[in-house]
C-alpha cells in the first residue's frame, strides 16, 4: 500500500463577476492496487490505444477504481478518451497542452486516439484494489 | 473571455520501490462558453441522478459547442466511507445516463478536474448516503 498527495489549486479574477475564484483542495489517495502504471510517454494515432497493460479489476471505492493523470504533450492536436465499449464512449478531450487528473471507475480500460497525426500522451494509471 | 490558472502537484515516496514521484503542472483556461456554473449539491441520494447544468423550466441546459467540451471540476465534501460519488456521462440533456455511462467515481475528500467531452450534461449518484459536492463546471465555447 501506497499514498499519493495530491494537491488542485484553480483560481480566476474575472470567470464570474461577483465572486473571486480561489480553492485548493488535498487529498491523500491510498494506492493498493496491482497495476501501477508510472509515469509514461506514448505516442498516440487516430486508432484507439489502449492504456492499460492489465484490465483494470477492482472493487474498492467503485468498480474499476484507478487514479488517472494524462497530459497532452502536443502543440497542435487533440486527444480523445474514451471508455471500454465495443463502440467506445468519448468522455474527455484534451486540447494541447492540457492536463486532467481523475479517478476513472467502471471500466476494464482506458482508450485514447488523437484527432490527427501522432501527438505525445504523457500518463499515470495506478490501480485501487 | 476569462482566464482560469490550475495548478495540480501529484508526490509520493512509496509508490515505487526504486522512484519516487513529484511533479507539478499548471495550465491557464480560456472558458468561453455561456454556461459557467459554480455549485453546491447535496445528493439526493443512491438512485437519482442528480444532473450538474441548469435547468430551463422543467428540461436541462445542454451543454454545446464543438463536441460539448467543458472543464470540470468536483471535489466530494463527505467524510463518511462508502459514500462515494459516481459520475456519468448525460449524452444528451432530456434523458439520464445509463448505467454503463458512469465512467469516474470520486470517493470522500476526493476531487477530479477533467475535460469532459460528446456529453450535455453530468450525472452525479452516491453510492449510500446523501453527500455534498463542489463542482465547478466551465463551458468551453458558444453553441
Amino acid at each position: 500500500m501506497a499514498t499519493l498527495k495530491t494537491t488542485f489549486s484553480i483560481t480566476s479574477t474575472d470567470l464570474f463577476d461577483m465572486v473571486n475564484l480561489s480553492k485548493t483542495v488535498t487529498a491523500n489517495l491510498t494506492i493498493d492496487g496491482d497495476n501501477r502504471q508510472g509515469l509514461t510517454v506514448v505516442k498516440t494515432s487516430t486508432g484507439y490505444l489502449d492504456l492499460v497493460l492489465e484490465a483494470l479489476s477492482g472493487s474498492g471505492g467503485g468498480a474499476k477504481k484507478a487514479y488517472v493523470y494524462a497530459k497532452n504533450l502536443d502543440t497542435v492536436d487533440s486527444l480523445i478518451f474514451a471508455d471500454d465499449e465495443s463502440t467506445p464512449q468519448v468522455y474527455a478531450r484534451l486540447a494541447p497542452g492540457e492536463f486532467m487528473f481523475f479517478p476513472a471507475a467502471n471500466n476494464t480500460a482506458i482508450k485514447v486516439k488523437s484527432t490527427a497525426n501522432t501527438p505525445l500522451l504523457e500518463y499515470l494509471i495506478l490501480e485501487v484494489a | 473571455m476569462a482566464t482560469v490558472n490550475v495548478t495540480l502537484s501529484l508526490s509520493s515516496t512509496d509508490l515505487f520501490a526504486k522512484q519516487a514521484l513529484s511533479f507539478t503542472e499548471t495550465d491557464s483556461l480560456s472558458p468561453a462558453g455561456d454556461t459557467q456554473v459554480m455549485g453546491k449539491i447535496i445528493l439526493s441520494g443512491n438512485g437519482t441522478q442528480d444532473a450538474l447544468t441548469l435547468g430551463t423550466d422543467a428540461a436541462i441546459r445542454p451543454l454545446a459547442g464543438d463536441n460539448d467540451q467543458a472543464y470540470l471540476f468536483l471535489n466530494n465534501l463527505s467524510s463518511t466511507a462508502g459514500e462515494y460519488v459516481q459520475v456519468a456521462l448525460r449524452a444528451a440533456a432530456a434523458t439520464a445516463g445509463a448505467a454503463a455511462d458512469w465512467f469516474a467515481v470520486v470517493g470522500p475528500g476526493e476531487f477530479l478536474f477533467i475535460p469532459i467531452s460528446d456529453m450535455q450534461s453530468v450525472d452525479l449518484e452516491p453510492a449510500a448516503g446523501t453527500p455534498a459536492v463542489e463542482f465547478l463546471l466551465m463551458e468551453k465555447a458558444l453553441g
